[in-house]
């Protein structure tokens, strides 16, 4: 292994992603903005799919409509982001989910976590039910808050987020996300484990 | 964060660890940011019009957004009505074999394999075409296609005029018989099939070279050699596996060859291939593909000593570390800074430390391919000092992460969940108090215990 002392790191991150086109004339444009965005949601579809999952407290069918959603609308903005897409994506994920909400009148039910994925993972999976049985509760506890509440802790557990970022993110005050987590971490305390010695339970074979 | 939020950290990533998108998921995507771009300009002419209209009673001509819809017609791709190539292209059983299957199978791949529509929602036009057929090391193989229209008032990906999808006729090494291997929807057009992973490359997918796996020198730094594609009739074939690579990294397909065998390679340049046995067991099997990669743990307790970092910290910190000193892949060498938040990242678990010469270690793995491999990346501070490559991890063994820190800085050991001691020159046994340890570099024998099975003593590797 090669020592290296005199080799420093920098944190020069590349530019992710060539959001705007090279070359010339509308089709290269073009074809070089779908490159970039297949490019992308390729590569972090997956990580955003997660968030989505449980901004839709488990529903993996509603998940997929909302983040196919909104990366219909970034695709029509692509060539204007500048950077790394994925915090502009991030944010327009919870903007989705927030509106959303407010349509939930007029939405289908989301479908019980349980009937959609723990039905299909006991019967496919040899893994232990309990693991099964904490993921079902883990979405269940998260059904049972408000979306805006869900959101906060989405934002402040899940996505490691501060009180500020996530405030941004959701265009609230910080003290709005301090009393929605003191809250959030109330109801989730009566609904599921906190004390962490469920969660020091090995994983054995999650996949 | 406190324990209590650790413990909700946890159990949020723990719930979704196994989310993955279906395959086709970004072309879905982007037909769909295409339609909408359409409907966006279509209501902006209809306004404009509508304006001339009513200010000057002017309306005549065809809308230019036409343009684009009438582009996507599938009875103007030509593919369709080209004779078949190949040196199969005579053997008549096979092709109507071909189309059969592709009959039979073409609706778990839309629905299923490719995600592309829901059932109910597209109807196949015309019949199926067998634009190729060829022999090759993975069987004859013939790529198959025909045009798909949105049907009914769904909510479909397909664009309004339709889309001609290819597909890859060949055998299932998994029960050895003929089938539809993979579907691509104008997304790469190269597919991957058969135990030595024979590649079909259409010519229009634009990959022109491919690299079959990265090469590692001693130093542990990683480079990828590139060899050109050769087309003939459109379509190209070449064996890509390399069976003998002690680090199991993936072939990659390219656009453009890169200037330096050890320059990242821009992410637009990569052309993603169908991996058939991927596809072929989402549509057959449970639904959810191929395994993870990795050790997927979500629950090791990887903070040892040293600075409390943040998650995201630490994978950053340490994908960083790894993409600096070469050692990573360059194929998919630093991509996106997103791309290391690592809080969703599948298997993303890592052990903290701070050595006894005052320098902080990140111990994790790196995916490669099927494999991975343990790192120690050492910073003094905030600078990357060095890394260390572990051995290849083995999720099956009793203690899958073993790495000999330098300057005799001693050991990190895991294994989630276990109980672990530790002891050197057969002398009294030291209790650890969590599942990762950093132990001193006179350690030569751990004790690991994992709940309800029994004690396994592992002797370090020195």
């Amino acid at each position: 292994m090669t020592t290296a002392d005199n080799r420093v790191l920098v944190l020069l991150p590349p530019r992710p992603f060539g959001g705007r086109a090279r070359g010339s004339g509308y089709e290269v444009m073009m074809a070089a903005v779908d490159d970039g965005f297949v490019e992308f949601v390729r590569e972090r579809s997956s990580t955003l799919l997660r968030t989505a999952r449980l901004l839709c407290a488990g529903d993996q069918g509603a998940a997929e409509d909302l983040l196919q959603d909104v990366l219909a609308r970034v695709y029509c903005r692509w060539n204007r982001i500048v950077g790394d897409p994925e915090p502009y994506v991030r944010t327009a994920l919870f903007n989705a989910a927030k509106h959303r909400w407010r349509r939930r009148s007029r939405r289908v039910a989301e479908s019980r976590w349980d009937e959609t994925v723990v039905g299909e993972h006991l019967s496919h999976h040899d893994g232990p039910e309990d693991r099964l049985a904490a993921r079902d509760e883990a979405m269940r506890a998260l059904a049972e808050l408000p979306p805006r509440m869900r959101a906060v802790i989405v934002l402040r557990f899940f996505e490691d987020f501060s009180e500020e970022q996530t405030a941004n993110v959701l265009g609230c005050s910080t003290g709005t996300v301090k009393s929605q987590t003191s809250r959030g971490l109330g109801k989730l305390r009566g609904l599921i484990d906190l004390s962490g010695k469920a969660a020091a339970e090995p994983v054995e074979e999650p996949r | 964060m406190t324990t209590e939020s650790e413990a909700l950290a946890q159990v949020l990533r723990s719930a979704v660890s196994d989310v993955d998108t279906p395959a086709g998921f970004a072309e879905a995507a982007l037909r769909k940011g295409k339609r909408r771009k359409q409907r966006m300009r279509a209501s902006m002419v209809g306004a404009a019009l509508a304006v001339t209209a009513m200010l000057g009673g002017l309306l005549s001509g065809v809308p230019s957004w036409r343009a684009d819809s009438d582009r996507l017609t599938p009875a103007s791709d030509v593919r369709l009505s080209t004779p078949t190539t190949g040196d199969l292209a005579g053997d008549a059983e096979f092709l109507a074999n071909a189309r059969a299957t592709w009959e039979r199978e073409l609706a778990a791949h839309v629905e299923v394999g490719a995600s592309l529509a829901r059932a109910g929602c597209w109807d196949a036009v015309g019949q199926p075409h067998v634009s190729w057929a060829n022999s090759s090391s993975a069987g004859p193989v013939a790529l198959v296609m025909q045009a798909l229209r949105a049907k009914g008032s769904c909510d479909s990906p397909l664009p309004p005029g339709g889309l001609v999808v290819v597909g890859l006729f060949g055998t299932d090494i998994a029960d050895g018989k003929q089938h539809l291997m993979g579907l691509d929807a104008g997304g790469g057009g190269v597919f991957l099939i058969g135990p030595d992973t024979v590649v079909v490359a259409l010519q229009e997918s634009q990959a022109r070279f491919f690299s079959r796996r990265a090469e590692y020198a001693a130093d542990g730094t990683a480079s990828r050699e590139w060899t050109p594609f050769i087309f003939q009739d459109g379509v190209a074939v070449a064996a890509v596996a390399e069976p003998d690579s002690s680090r199991g990294s993936a072939a990659v397909f390219v656009k453009h060859k890169p200037v330096d065998p050890g320059a990242a390679v821009p992410p637009q340049d990569r052309v993603r291939p169908v991996e058939t046995d991927a596809v072929r067991a989402r549509v057959t099997g449970p639904g959810n593909g191929l395994p993870l990669p990795g050790l997927q743990w979500t629950t090791l307790k990887g903070h040892l000593s040293g600075p409390l970092l943040s998650l995201t910290e630490r994978r950053q910190r340490f994908t960083d570390a790894l993409d600096h000193f070469r050692l990573t892949d360059p194929a998919f060498r630093g991509w996106y800074t997103s791309d290391r938040a690592g809080v969703n990242q599948p298997g993303g678990w890592d052990i903290t430390a701070q050595l006894p010469d005052g320098r902080t270690v990140i111990v994790s793995e790196h995916v490669a391919g099927h494999e991975n491999e343990s790192y120690a990346a050492l910073f003094r501070g905030d600078r990357a000092e060095r890394v260390v490559r572990g051995p290849k991890i083995d999720r099956a063994a009793a203690l899958p992460v073993v790495v000999r820190l330098p300057d005799a800085q001693g050991w990190v050991v895991a294994q989630q969940g276990a109980a672990l001691r530790w002891r050197s020159a057969g002398g009294a046994w030291n209790l650890v108090p969590g599942d990762a340890a950093l132990l001193p570099d006179a350690a030569d024998t751990v004790e690991v215990t994992l709940p309800g099975r029994t004690a396994v003593e592992v002797a370090l590797p020195r």
